[in-house]
């Protein structure tokens, strides 16, 4: 098959949605003609991959513009366009779909409009919140408003969760046949240059504070709450790693990967009992009703002591697993 | 000009400076320190006339940081280093966050800038944490640089003018212009200017890979005594030394540094960069730690040029070795741990110890 990976972003840039379009034209190099469209200056090459740029030192329309022009001439000798969640992406791609009738695949990587809204400081409310009530400039009204069209004007949407493909699916109101699921690949394991022996009672909190008000059960515990700080990935990974069990204090979705890395590391997790929750950590954890502090402070006692029974290994976020649900996907897509 | 007149001619410029800022100070309600660590010791050698005092706010004893400077060249950097500091909360980090001291007080008033800031207290200084702390620090703090780039940004031109975008012709041009400069001060030492021919060549031969990791925010001169630590956030207090540029350059004067002060911090960060970056980053560093490496042999060059007596046998110590340094990066190869140990022990005993206080405070 022919494919175009459409891309805002690509390494040297750092984002995940960067190092994901790079890792992925790599693996699909091997069975695919892979070509990579991505707005950079400077990009890191891949042996075997065309990658073209579009310069961004221009203003926005034209910079949309070209990247829809080279597009559409790249999509005459492509089966179909794999789109990364962006409108600056996804409507060059729509509108090239709608005049050669290329197929086009948007992975719902994140949510831009809500993004944005959160980096732009105009909203602080969680995604769920966000989308059922948002608070919208100008700006970010249209970033919304283009993202739900381009979603609908796709031929297949994928997400990273069956929860996150409902919830989408119902606010946006996309047609259910175009909603796939593909779990994501966990990113490749932080090499430290320092030993990563779990430490014993480290209980590590994503999220805010428990606020635990029994201390006489929580000594002896060293809970280490992330909170609003901000750590590098690398003190995140070490953090996990040494820690004998990770409370994960989140009861939406915001688009990271940090359950997912703790459940592919095999760690013993406490977290709400949430659709989310149980469908991404399976037997890898144990959920619990987060307002009953007590049963919080038992299940942390008990999981320390005990861990969870009957933990499988994980492989729903490998690459073999991930490629082979692409190839399905863009194989009905490209017969439709 | 001799070295005793330079100190002189610094100290007579710091104590008349004092005597006419005290009153202006009692005026906008703030105090000097009896002791002033950051003007003594080496820091007379340094050209720029600007000053940086310790001092209070009187209302409720602040300890407080006073930047002044009544010379022109002072007085442009002062200025300079605010445009960057607001134009710095401009930007909108995407990943984390540099915080800036709060600024109480900017006046620019007959001929004079003062601008004050308040004085961040930390834990404890930066050298003095443990390696895994020290580690995990300075990664976010360059990751938080690696995060912002020029062209994605909505304020990209202002940014330009501010801080400066450079590209690879941008780091040959200046490399060039020390090489030059060295070969004049440094002409009798061979070895030394062999070792710039070949830094040249390394750096001509890199080009692409300069290119390739340019337009990221780059603070060049990202070390311990210029951020201040508070819980897990990292306050910025030198914010004129910020460009848009290798996004490498300020992990090379991160790493460089730590050779000196500590080796095993250094390690671990080219081992973590080896481990898990790609190739051509890694080059990448490696041609940015050759630049940055030319950039402080010329830099103790002109202090040699100047320096008269025990800095001047400092001088070219700190020549010596940062060339031995450079010598092992351009060769690939590991450092020998003695020079830094013989070199660390001539230094202490060449240091005046109005030096060693400064020192002291710095880091």
């Amino acid at each position: 098959m022919k494919i175009i990976i459409a891309t805002p972003l690509f390494p040297p840039e750092i984002e995940d949605i960067a190092t994901y379009a790079k890792d992925l034209a790599e693996h699909l190099k091997e069975k695919h003609q892979v070509s990579v469209l991505a707005y950079a200056g400077q990009i890191e090459a891949i042996p075997g991959v065309t990658i073209y740029t579009i310069n961004k030192r221009q203003a926005i329309f034209f910079r949309i513009w070209n990247y829809f022009i080279k597009l559409l001439k790249l999509a005459k000798q492509a089966d179909l366009i794999y789109v990364q969640n962006s409108v600056a992406v996804s409507l060059p791609a729509i509108l090239v779909k709608t005049i050669t009738g290329k197929k086009v695949v948007i992975n719902f990587i994140e949510d831009e409009a809500w993004k944005r809204a959160r980096h732009l400081q105009l909203t602080n409310k969680s995604w769920q919140a966000f989308l059922a009530k948002s608070e919208l400039n100008f700006k970010i009204n249209l970033i919304r408003k283009l993202q739900v069209w381009t979603l609908r004007q796709a031929d297949r949407v994928i997400f990273s969760s069956q929860v996150l493909a409902q919830a989408v699916g119902k606010s946006y109101n996309l047609s259910p046949a175009k909603l796939m699921v593909n779990y994501p690949v966990v990113s490749a394991p932080i090499v430290l240059p320092f030993e990563q022996a779990i430490k014993k009672n480290q209980v590590l909190v994503f999220g805010q504070d428990l606020n635990l008000a029994n201390q006489e059960k929580i000594n002896g515990l060293n809970l280490i709450v992330l909170g609003n700080k901000s750590l590098s990935r690398a003190e995140t990974s070490y953090l996990i790693n040494t820690s004998e069990l990770i409370v994960y204090n989140i009861l939406s979705e915001n688009f990271d990967n940090f359950l997912i890395d703790c459940v592919v590391a095999n760690k013993n997790i406490l977290a709400h009992d949430t659709s989310y929750t149980q469908e991404i950590i399976g037997k890898s954890g144990a959920l619990v009703d987060f307002n009953n502090k007590q049963a919080v402070l038992e299940k942390i006692h008990h999981l320390l002591g005990h861990g969870v029974a009957n933990k499988d290994t994980d492989n729903r976020f490998v690459w073999e697993n991930h490629l082979n649900k692409l190839q399905e996907i863009f194989e009905v897509s490209v017969k439709k | 000009m001799a070295e005793i007149n330079i100190k002189k001619e610094w100290n007579d410029y710091c104590q008349s400076e004092i005597d006419s800022l005290k009153p202006i100070l009692q005026d906008l309600g703030f105090e000097l320190d009896e002791t002033q660590v950051h003007i003594g010791g080496e820091r007379y050698i340094f050209s720029e006339k600007k000053l940086v005092l310790v001092g209070k706010r009187l209302k409720d004893n602040l300890p407080v940081i006073i930047k002044v400077s009544s010379d022109a060249k002072g007085i442009s950097e002062i200025k300079h280093e605010r445009q960057c500091r607001i134009m710095l909360d401009k930007i909108k980090f995407a990943y984390h966050v540099f915080f800036s001291p709060p600024e109480i007080l900017y006046q620019e008033k007959d001929s004079r800038v003062i601008f004050i800031t308040k004085y961040i207290e930390q834990d404890c200084q930066f050298l003095e944490r443990p390696l895994k702390d020290q580690f995990f620090l300075g990664l976010k703090g360059l990751e938080v640089q690696e995060g912002v780039q020029v062209t994605t940004y909505e304020h990209a031109h202002d940014i330009g003018k501010y801080f400066g975008v450079w590209e690879a012709k941008d780091y040959l041009q200046k490399f060039d212009e020390y090489y030059k400069d060295v070969t004049v001060k440094l002409a009798d030492q061979r070895t030394i200017l062999d070792l710039y021919k070949k830094a040249k060549e390394f750096l001509m031969s890199n080009v692409q890979v300069i290119d390739l990791y340019t337009g990221f925010l780059t603070h060049w001169d990202f070390v311990p005594h210029n951020i201040r630590v508070q819980g897990n956030d990292i306050y910025l207090l030198d914010h004129s030394s910020i460009r848009f540029g290798n996004k490498h350059e300020s992990w090379a004067r991160f790493v460089n540094f730590m050779v000196l002060h500590n080796p095993d911090l250094a390690e671990a960060l080219l081992f973590y960069v080896q481990k898990n970056r790609p190739a051509s980053e890694n080059m990448s560093l490696r041609v940015m730690r050759v630049y940055r490496l030319a950039e402080i042999i010329w830099h103790h060059a002109n202090i040699l040029s100047r320096a008269d007596g025990d800095l001047k046998n400092l001088s070219q110590e700190r020549i010596n070795l940062w060339s031995q340094v450079l010598a092992s990066i351009l060769d690939d190869k590991t450092l020998n741990s003695a020079v830094i140990e013989d070199y660390k022990k001539m230094r202490d005993s060449l240091r005046s110890p109005e030096e060693k206080k400064r020192q002291e405070k710095l880091h």
